[in-house]
């Protein structure tokens, strides 16, 4: 990790972002909204929404016709989307409008074939001029990486790895080596989507995955509601929540004011929560 | 750290590789040459890894070969016969023609060979659960075959459209034991059926294993299913050789994943006098999308686990795909065929929907074999082969041609459409 540093003098906006929080031991909430979803002008109002809620954390998903980690919510939302022709540099050119609003990090979420078919060094510069900061690829595993993660650097983009509860800790190790960010943290051996309750894996992959680094780990995969997110972020240094947004515009289709609404205070009671000042219902 | 190819595509030097090398394949990473991999969620990673382990140490002990050699001998009936079609060569001028009749062993299609390997194997690995997917039905109908033989859960994923158009195997995988779960995602066929078999494996991990039946996923799944379905090339090796004293000049299969072709092709891969040619399903036509020749009008790309060729947009949405036949209607391959394709060992084509009917039919009269609907691509393909050879050659050539399941499953369409 110091190596890695060392070699990559330019701080990322993301990896400042969460050294702040850290410092004030403030709990980070990442929020991820379907780019394009249901159209792209309304996306771009819903990510405000989302900001103007106090994220922390934006993560921006480019839709994929496959997306093999997601459930019913988010394959629906990216259903939506494609449906309105949305493409990579839509939701390239949503963040670069974002970015003229507020200064938070920003994560673009996609599967692998996005990046390939644009080729990584494409990708990535586009992704830097855009404003964003990096990027989650849910199958990209870190043996894979290394035809990208050059480009992702000279971009000054990080690549978010993630861990499992069937992680064991040698391979915790060798993931964490070359990390930045912080370490996506999956709650449950299962794909993304709203849950009743916490699985209970968790905490034991986060104080395992603390023996092998210092980054911020961030929990996420089916936390729905903010009693569950500050259960996650007990043992960890924040939550990420996705399905449990995108069916809230889901449920408000047809009324984007609405769906606004609903993203904005749905962003802040997850917020207010792990602060310790849970919102009265 | 071994340098990552997957990133580039055919360079020069992988052209030059030849069957040699081909046969090599793949490296460690299960990279052949610069397709495969294994892009999948970290969740999967540990078990792919564990898979890996488990696959390459049990292969090698002689207690698990004897036993699937049993299985396969006892209970699936091989070795198949390789049967010299007369009547239909001397109707298309090829006077030595085999069939290789995988239609015969139990179950009615090569699918078993893979089923009973990867069951034996989940079983050894102490999984309780095996989970499938299936397109045409027969790999469903296998698994829950080889679930039922070694007392393993079965469910299997299916296409809510597939199910409708091979009935019959729905009907017998329930009888076999089997749970069937329908998908009812993007044009329900076997792409959207794989997502979820894909799906449910993050979620079951723990004592599941999914039986993938086709030489596509992650590493180690293209190079374990090609090793089991193997046993076809190389009982055609014997064959051949005891009948005709050489090799075969021609093999001849369709691709649709590609299990039953490189079933056939692997064992011949070094012999670089047979040729390989893998034929696709070219649907209504290669104009426009409604086909699922992924090799010839596909470019790189990542689906289910794996770079290999792709039907897919600019932007990389994998595109709607269509074929007659359920099992080659997917806008996937496996990797180690577009390896193949890339250093120039084999050369796919493709034959349209209503070929691949009319070739269905001559079969059945020709011969008196149903064949599958996939199975009558390969055959559609003959007369462009023919075409394709001197007189000299059509009496002296010997062809192949993997018949790799039976029919009665395709009745209802072949009944529509004629």
């Amino acid at each position: 990790m110091q190596k890695a540093e060392t070699e990559l003098p330019k701080e990322n906006r993301l990896e400042r972002e969460l050294s702040r929080l850290l410092l004030k031991e403030e709990k980070a909430l990442a929020a991820y909204l379907m780019g394009g979803d249901p159209d792209l002008k309304a996306s771009r109002e819903l990510c405000r929404s989302a900001l103007d809620g106090g994220v922390d954390i934006l993560e921006i998903g480019i839709p994929f016709s496959d997306p093999l980690a997601d459930g019913p919510a988010i394959q629906k939302a990216a259903q939506r989307s494609l449906k309105n022709g949305t493409n990579v540099y839509d939701i390239m050119e949503m963040v670069e409008d974002l970015r003229r609003y507020a200064d938070v990090p920003v994560l673009l979420m996609t599967y692998y074939n996005t990046v390939y078919k644009m080729g990584a060094e494409r990708f990535f510069s586009c992704a830097e001029r855009s404003g964003a900061d990096g990027v989650i690829v849910p199958d990209l595993p870190y043996e894979e990486q290394s035809a990208v993660k050059k480009h992702a650097h000279d971009n000054n983009q990080v690549i978010i790895d993630f861990l499992a509860p069937t992680t064991p800790g040698e391979r915790i190790a060798k993931i964490v080596h070359g990390s930045r960010g912080f370490l996506y943290c999956v709650s449950l051996t299962g794909v993304t989507g709203v849950r009743e309750s916490l699985s209970g894996q968790l905490d034991g992959l986060a104080v395992l995955a603390r023996k092998y680094t210092a980054l911020p780990l961030l929990a996420g995969f089916g936390i729905s509601t903010p009693q569950q997110a500050v259960e996650a972020a007990r043992h960890t240094d924040g939550v990420i929540v996705g399905s449990a947004l995108v069916r809230e515009v889901e449920r408000n289709n047809d009324d984007s004011g609405a769906m606004a609404e609903a993203i904005k205070s749905t962003v802040r009671s997850f917020k207010s929560a792990l602060k310790g000042r849970p919102l009265s219902p | 750290m071994p340098y990552s190819t997957a990133a580039g595509s055919g360079s020069s030097s992988e052209k030059m590789a030849g069957g040699m090398a081909a046969q090599k394949m793949p490296d460690k990473r299960g990279y052949f040459g610069p397709f495969g991999g294994r892009f999948v969620p970290e969740v999967l990673m540990p078990a792919l890894l564990e898979l890996e382990d488990a696959y390459f140490s049990i292969k090698k002990e002689r207690s698990f070969q004897v036993e699937l050699k049993e299985h396969l001998s006892d209970y699936a009936g091989r070795p198949t016969p390789l049967y010299r079609a007369g009547r239909l060569g001397e109707h298309l001028g090829l006077s030595r023609l085999y069939l290789k009749r995988e239609d015969l062993s139990h179950t009615g299609a090569h699918k078993i060979n893979n089923a009973l390997g990867q069951g034996i194997l989940a079983r050894h690995m102490g999984k309780k659960r095996v989970i499938a997917e299936t397109g045409a039905g027969q790999h469903g109908v296998a698994v829950a075959t080889a679930a039922a033989l070694l007392g393993l859960e079965c469910t299997v994923f299916m296409g809510e459209e597939d199910m409708a158009r091979q009935e019959p195997n729905v009907f017998r995988m329930r009888l076999l034991g089997a749970e069937v779960r329908p998908v009812t995602a993007g044009r329900r066929t076997l792409k959207e059926a794989i997502n979820e078999a894909l799906r449910e494996w993050i979620t079951t991990i723990e004592n599941t294993h999914y039986i993938i039946g086709s030489t596509v996923g992650p590493h180690p799944f293209p190079v374990m299913v090609r090793d089991f379905q193997s046993v076809i090339g190389r009982e055609v090796k014997r064959q051949v050789r005891s009948r005709e004293g050489t090799l075969p000049d021609y093999l001849v299969a369709c691709v649709g994943g590609g299990s039953n072709a490189l079933g056939l092709f692997y064992p011949f891969v070094r012999n670089e006098s047979v040729r390989l040619i893998g034929v696709e399903a070219g649907g209504k036509g290669l104009q426009g999308t409604e086909h699922s020749s992924t090799l010839q009008m596909g470019s790189p790309g990542v689906l289910h686990g794996a770079l290999s060729f792709l039907l897919q947009d600019e932007y990389g949405q994998v595109s709607p795909v269509h074929s007659v036949s359920a099992g080659l209607d997917y806008p996937g391959v496996g990797p180690e065929h577009s390896y193949l394709k890339g250093c120039g060992r084999a050369e796919y084509v493709s034959v349209s929907d209503d070929e691949a009917l009319k070739a269905f039919r001559l079969l059945c009269e020709k011969e008196g074999i149903l064949p599958a609907l996939e199975s009558a691509h390969a055959i559609a393909y003959l007369p462009q082969l023919a075409d394709r050879l001197s007189r000299e050659e059509k009496s002296d050539s010997i062809i192949v041609l993997n018949l790799s399941g039976r029919g009665d499953k395709d009745l209802g369409i072949i009944t529509r459409n004629m």
